[in-house]
């Protein structure tokens, strides 16, 4: 019993990288020849004001989604105190940083938020003055046991709302920077991406912080907790 | 009951905390946008109107050879055929571009951009760029038809390739 429900688990994980390798690496040959254009743009660009040729980076970043989904992974596949602090760590830390980026320079993330065309123009300043702090807030919350849920609830209300916006401007062919992590962060794709991640991680966040008792129900939890 | 306390008193913190460092920071950002003092014309109905301009102006400009032309679509889509002459400044790396609008572009010249067509959304983000980089607006002009209605033209002069 235990043995199936760890294994499940770890199959899920394992599963979860595998879509996210696959998916990503599908958005990095699909969006090559736009990016190669666009490289070579950069670099007549760049030899006109006598600077050197930038270096080539392709559109979409494979390095937060797939790094998240071993982080995820591992949390599911050993469930431990460690695993899962590190899931915990992982998306406070994201929280933080996106936070902190767009207090740095709100008006840029006004422009990221106007670009969206999701919300009248009135709602747009009072958003990027406050989301950021949110997002900061909710990151830090985490990291102490007795607000981690609090900071659960609020970082998957906050993805869910970005998740539909990216989703949406996806539909739309909306082509701008998703703004996650303010001026220069990757397009839709990546953004949508990593959310989904985030959501695993903030799942996994929740249950670090369900009590021992309660967890007892969850059986694949505590299956593989004697292990650890 | 506790629950609720909590997430109010955290996200009332965080309010408090964003109103309070955007008060004192050196340039603030506006609760409200200034729509009469915005310098993009998605936002700005008075200059939306004022840069406006038909085919017919379009199509004498490009005669006369008055004016330059800015295409603010992606670089992919510019290689793929573009008005001859035209410079490619795509709204979403623009920041990128700062080198070409300070040496191809005129001062004292009209500056002509168009983009995709629809709402045109990419050329009001080069203009609010242009004005924002010492460009005049009374220079500046949108075609917002844009690339859809141009691209099916058959008597215009269209370039392919970066340059």
């Amino acid at each position: 019993m235990a043995t199936r429900s760890i294994s499940r688990a770890s199959l899920f994980g394992l599963a979860l990288c595998a879509a996210v390798t696959i998916t990503t690496a599908a958005l990095v040959v699909h969006n090559r020849p736009a990016d190669l254009k666009r490289h070579a743009l950069a670099v007549v660009e760049a030899a006109k004001n006598g600077q050197p040729a930038p270096a080539f980076h392709p559109s979409v970043d494979w390095r937060l989604p797939i790094g998240f989904c071993i982080v995820n992974a591992l949390a599911l596949a050993w469930p431990g105190a460690g695993t899962r602090g590190l899931a915990v760590a992982a998306l406070a830390a994201v929280f933080v940083v996106a936070g902190a980026v767009k207090i740095h320079d709100p008006d840029a993330f006004a422009k990221s938020i106007t670009y969206y065309k999701m919300l009248p123009l009135e709602a747009v300043h009072p958003l990027a003055i406050v989301l950021p702090w949110w997002e900061v807030a909710a990151g830090l919350a985490l990291l102490s046991p007795a607000w981690r849920r609090i900071g659960v609830g609020l970082i998957l209300a906050m993805l869910a709302i970005f998740i539909v916006a990216l989703a949406r401007a996806a539909v739309l062919k909306l082509d701008i920077s998703c703004g996650c992590f303010g001026h220069g962060s990757g397009g839709v794709q990546q953004g949508l991406l990593e959310d989904l991640m985030f959501v695993v991680a903030a799942v996994l966040a929740w249950r670090a912080a369900r009590p021992r008792v309660e967890a007892s129900a969850a059986g694949a939890w505590v299956a593989a907790a004697p292990a650890h | 009951m506790r629950t609720i306390t909590r997430i109010f008193i955290l996200l009332m913190s965080a309010t408090a905390a964003a109103a309070f460092t955007n008060a004192v920071r050196g340039k603030p950002l506006a609760w409200q946008v200034d729509r009469a003092a915005s310098a993009n014309p998605g936002v700005n109905p008075e200059l939306e109107k004022q840069v406006e301009l038909t085919f017919d102006e379009f199509a004498a400009a490009l005669r006369d050879g008055t004016a330059t032309f800015v295409d603010a679509r992606k670089p992919e889509e510019f290689s793929a055929g573009h008005i001859a002459g035209a410079i490619n400044i795509p709204s979403t790396e623009k920041e990128q571009y700062i080198g070409t609008v300070n040496t191809a572009l005129p001062r004292d010249r009209p500056v002509i951009i168009y983009c995709g067509g629809g709402q045109c959304e990419a050329s009001n983000e080069v203009f609010e760029f242009l004005v924002g980089a010492g460009l005049d607006k009374a220079q500046l002009r949108i075609f917002k038809p844009g690339w859809e209605l141009l691209g099916k033209r058959t008597d215009l002069p269209i370039a392919m390739g970066l340059e």
